[in-house]
């Protein structure tokens, strides 16, 4: 049996905040202005922590940056938990907000160098370029479809004339303000201020909070205003429980509604998964609303389910208008997810190992310690929360409680790799109820209590604080990998890691030389440079079932390489010698869906990468010591020498044999007599002009065939290929001179 | 001050950011005051700044269907909405001389020195952390050195060129050579000395041959014999 510390006349719900904050009210200015200090302080420890490690002390900077997190987390949780007044509460709960969002922005203050900043940074482009969204974005496709973050930040920075970076900066910053009174608000209407400073101060620990949702990316302009819409529609009067509970009717107030609608608009054309999970909440509540106030025989609230249901009818209609494209970007993740975990459950496969991948140093056994205890203290929190609410139900708290407990069925996804993800992004809405309900466990009036003496209540709060700061760091471990945390030198494919100078500036090249939107191959760090600063478009997938990752990683040049440059019509490769130092960090070295992703074991050779340079007609047309750049575009051209480097794959010639004419030729026969009797080409003289005839008739079928559209063109059997092969056998023919023309020099 | 130099690009902006403040404070106060949230301040915020943030991503959008955004079409967009938020925030101006008076009273009953000095030390650490970052962070980019070489296929009146150009990113003066060679003679070749951050190109006429010969351009860092980058073309067949 157990009663919160809350109001009992209202179970916890104080009708009007404001009277909480009287005009005049006290601050504890000087306990404020320590909290603030002591972020300061945090701050200046983890900028410290930043400069060591881009001098490459590394070792010393991951407990620099732990100490300054704490050094600002603490604090504010042992503020928050002391409890104070409304303003202060609200002061320090924005403070704390901000401070943990600058952790990023000292991290990265010079340019963009997140994963989802780039597709960003693109997406917004190209709303420069053309006054309008909705352009093919190659990075993130679906990017362009959610246009909010992109279309306020232009309006920022061509009104201001600031950067898009600087822009960028400043209006996350103002979605973190927004994202934590939002919080304040929506917990203060749910229980308490006490309730409310100490869950948006947990807030800070689920696993997305200091790093991910600090980007600028559409979930952190989003997740803010979705917030925001709650918080909006519980402070509005015509969805008060203790006021309707008191058959006390709350007044219709269009002018809160429409402001609500709007938010909730402007979620829906910016993030797709936070528009669903707002519409999820919203409808939820309405329903318990509703069967909440028929058991209590009392009127339900017809504005919750309008809101509901309008935002509800909003999305389909932009689904209906955009739905391909976001279900061709979602299908495949939540296919993989699933069929990842039916194999799970079937034991057709092992459980992903925690904190263990191919290539990466493994988490220090403190971290993962703190990080299991993370994941146990938010478990342990949900009965608890749930106990100590269940004689102080209400339909806001419910839904909240309702969300916590979705953090459950989250968990084992953990365990598949194409399930982790959703896992993670979950996060940071399943952590609105976790936060709740910790803080109301943390506030609950327990039946069971100690000896109140001071060392008790010291006691007691130290277990809190360290409690608390164990999920704050716990997260971090979960939500962010080490090598990410913290700045320093090059490392391979570790997205912001591997952004450095040589690759933006490779990118801004091709943006002046190249022309844009050319089709490339790259790997995944530069493809993130080229496709946002070099405006290119960076292609992945599979050409009729051949990767294209292989034709850039694979060991040299073969027919399948060919048919991938031809067929995908890439007109340039970028290659990046330095893939071949180390395995890729984040798993992979260009896209999620490569052979071997995320089980690499062995990185490419710097031979292998380099497999394009002198293969005829293909030019190196940039080098800038790592990064080399090979076009590809005149790959379809003739007059090609054989180039004596060039690996000869029999293979991919057909067998035969064909009846051509009145002949009865077998391709492979012809090329492999030809390439023979090459080898010496003085006494062969008279044979190789008589097969010339031969490769004559081979290639003239190849085109008839090609040209017939029933058989498929050129992209099948690798016709081109064999039709290019052949003439530069005739070509050697021709010219009497069979030699490379690097031999030819000697 | 030039218009070019890091100050006068930092004046720009800052003037610049106050123009924008000065659009969107109206914006987020009146729709605070619409909400009729005067005796809620924070409430007042979260209405105000979302509304705010939301009829400019709103407005952009209706916009982009039918002008496309423009530094015009967004002065527009914050203008009209400016003035309607203006309009109806008139008739709530009694919340205004609230909050001024709450503002004034908290004010006289706030404690004043060992706070102000704690805060002012704390804005002094903020503004320390970020300059050390900022710096540091230039530091890092400072030591990565390197020199860029190209050579791009130029088509001009059926006559294949090429440009081939470097670009001197070694953070210093560095001295180069550059030669191009093809079919075994060479077609260029010239010394170099660029200053940091400079670049220089020139055009060559790439000399038609059948089979196609590869043409190198080879660029030498000092006097090394050792090809420091190297780029190289296929010569146009026919």
């Amino acid at each position: 049996m157990t009663a919160l510390a809350l109001p009992p006349d209202h179970a916890g719900i104080d009708p009007d905040p404001a009277r909480e904050s009287p005009a005049g009210e006290q601050i504890g200015a000087t306990r404020l202005a320590v909290s603030a200090f002591m972020l300061a302080l945090g701050l200046m420890i983890v900028a410290w922590a930043d400069a060591l490690a881009r001098a490459g002390h590394t070792g010393a900077s991951y407990p620099l940056l732990w100490l300054g997190l704490v050094t600002m987390f603490a604090p504010a949780v042992a503020h928050a938990w002391r409890g104070c007044g409304r303003t202060e509460s609200l002061l320090l709960v924005v403070l704390l907000g901000t401070a943990l969002y600058m952790v990023k922005v000292l991290d990265t203050p010079l340019h963009f160098t997140f994963h989802d900043e780039f597709s960003t940074l693109r997406a917004t482009q190209d709303i420069q370029r053309y006054g309008q969204p909705f352009h093919h974005d190659p990075l993130i496709t679906i990017h362009p479809y959610f246009p909010g973050l992109q279309l306020v930040t232009d309006a920022l920075a061509t009104v201001t004339g600031m950067s898009l970076f600087l822009s960028a900066m400043v209006l996350i910053g103002v979605m973190r303000v927004v994202m934590m009174v939002a919080l304040f608000l929506l917990f203060e209407r749910a229980a308490s201020t006490r309730v409310a400073a100490l869950g948006a101060v947990l807030y800070a620990a689920n696993p997305n909070f200091v790093f991910f949702d600090a980007q600028w990316a559409y979930e952190s302009f989003s997740l803010p205003l979705a917030l925001a819409a709650v918080a909006l529609a519980a402070r509005a009067p015509w969805s008060q429980w203790d006021t309707r509970i008191r058959e006390v009717r709350g007044r219709t107030s269009w002018r809160a509604f429409l402001i609500t609608l709007l938010v909730v608009l402007t979620v829906l054309v910016s993030h797709p998964i936070t528009s669903y999970a707002l519409i999820l909440f919203l409808l939820v509540w309405a329903a318990i609303d509703t069967v909440m106030a028929r058991r209590a025989k009392i009127t339900a609230s017809p504005e919750l389910w309008l809101l509901g249901l309008v935002a509800l009818a909003l999305t389909g209609v932009w689904t209906a208008v955009f739905g391909t494209t976001a279900g061709r970007y979602f299908a495949p993740l939540l296919s993989k997810a699933t069929s990842a975990g039916l194999n799970l459950l079937l034991g057709e496969s092992a459980p992903k190992q925690l904190f263990h991948a191919a290539g990466v140093p493994v988490t220090p056994l403190i971290e993962r310690l703190i990080g299991f205890a993370s994941v146990g203290l938010a478990l342990l929190v949900l009965p608890l929360g749930l106990i100590a609410l269940r004689r102080h139900l209400t339909p806001l708290r419910a839904t909240l409680a309702l969300a916590a407990v979705l953090y459950v069925p989250t968990l084992p996804l953990r365990l598949t790799q194409a399930g982790t993800e959703i896992s993670n992004r979950a996060s940071e809405f399943v952590y609105v109820g976790i936060a709740f309900l910790a803080a109301i466990v943390l506030t609950a009036d327990w039946r069971w209590r100690p000896r109140r003496s001071r060392w008790t209540r010291l006691g007691a709060a130290a277990i809190v604080i360290g409690a608390a700061t164990v999920a704050f760091m716990g997260g971090i471990v979960i939500g962010w990998a080490r090598y990410s945390r913290i700045p320093g030198p090059y490392l391979v494919v570790a997205d912001e890691r591997s952004v450095d100078p040589e690759g933006i500036a490779a990118a801004r090249w091709t943006a002046g030389h190249l022309g844009t939107q050319n089709r490339i191959l790259v790997d995944r760090p530069n493809g993130l440079l080229m496709g946002s600063l070099g405006d290119q478009d960076p292609q992945t997938g599979a050409l009729l079932g051949r990767p294209l990752p292989t034709v850039l990683l694979g060991p040299e040049f073969t027919p399948t390489t060919y048919y991938v440059l031809a067929g995908d019509r890439l007109s340039y490769v970028v290659v990046d010698t330095r893939l071949a130092d180390a395995l890729p960090l984040v798993g992979v070295y260009v896209e999620n869906d490569e052979p071997d992703a995320y089980a690499h074991t062995r990185p490419p050779t710097v031979a292998g990468l380099l497999k394009f340079n002198g293969i005829c007609p293909i030019g190196r047309v940039f080098d800038s010591g790592n990064i080399s750049i090979f076009d590809t575009r005149s790959l379809t051209q003739d007059y090609c020498p054989v180039a004596a480097t060039r690996p000869r794959h029999y293979s991919w010639f057909a067998t035969g044999p064909f009846k051509v004419w009145s002949r009865v030729l077998d391709e492979r026969a012809v090329v492999g007599q030809f390439d023979l009797l090459r080898q010496d080409p003085a006494a062969n003289a008279a044979r190789l002009a008589a097969l010339r005839v031969d490769l004559r008739f081979l290639q003239d079928r190849l085109w008839r065939v090609a040209h017939t559209k029933r058989q498929g063109g050129w992209q099948v059997y690798h016709r081109y290929w064999r039709w290019q092969e052949l003439d530069n056998r005739l070509l050697q023919i021709t010219s009497g001179d069979t030699r490379h023309p690097i031999d030819r020099g000697k | 001050m030039t218009p070019h130099s890091p100050d006068a690009a930092v004046v720009a902006a800052v003037a610049r950011s106050i123009g924008m403040f000065v659009l969107l404070l109206p914006i987020a106060v009146a729709a605070g005051w619409w909400f009729g949230a005067g005796r809620d301040r924070a409430l007042a915020f979260l209405a105000g700044t979302s509304a705010a943030v939301c009829a400019v991503a709103i407005g952009g959008l209706v916009l982009s269907s039918f002008a496309g955004v423009s530094l015009t079409g967004w002065l527009a967009v914050l203008a009209i909405v400016d003035l309607f938020l203006a309009v109806v925030a008139a008739r709530h101006s009694g919340a205004g001389d609230r909050f001024v008076r709450d503002l004034a009273r908290t004010r006289r009953r706030m404690p004043r020195t060992l706070p102000a000095l704690i805060s002012a030390a704390a804005v002094a650490l903020v503004v320390g952390s970020v300059l050390v970052s900022i710096a540091t962070a230039q530091r890092q980019e400072q030591r990565v050195h390197f020199t860029q070489l190209w050579m791009v296929p130029v088509s001009q009146a059926g006559t294949e060129t090429a440009e081939i150009g470097v670009d001197n990113l070694e953070g210093r003066t560095t001295s180069y050579r550059i030669t191009v060679s093809g079919g075994g003679a060479t077609l260029f070749s010239a010394p170099l000395r660029l200053g940091a951050s400079r670049s220089w190109t020139a055009t060559v006429r790439l000399p038609a041959a059948t089979p196609r010969e590869l043409i190198t351009t080879t660029l030498y860092r000092g006097s090394s014999p050792v090809p420091y980058r190297v780029t190289n073309l296929w010569s146009p067949g026919g």
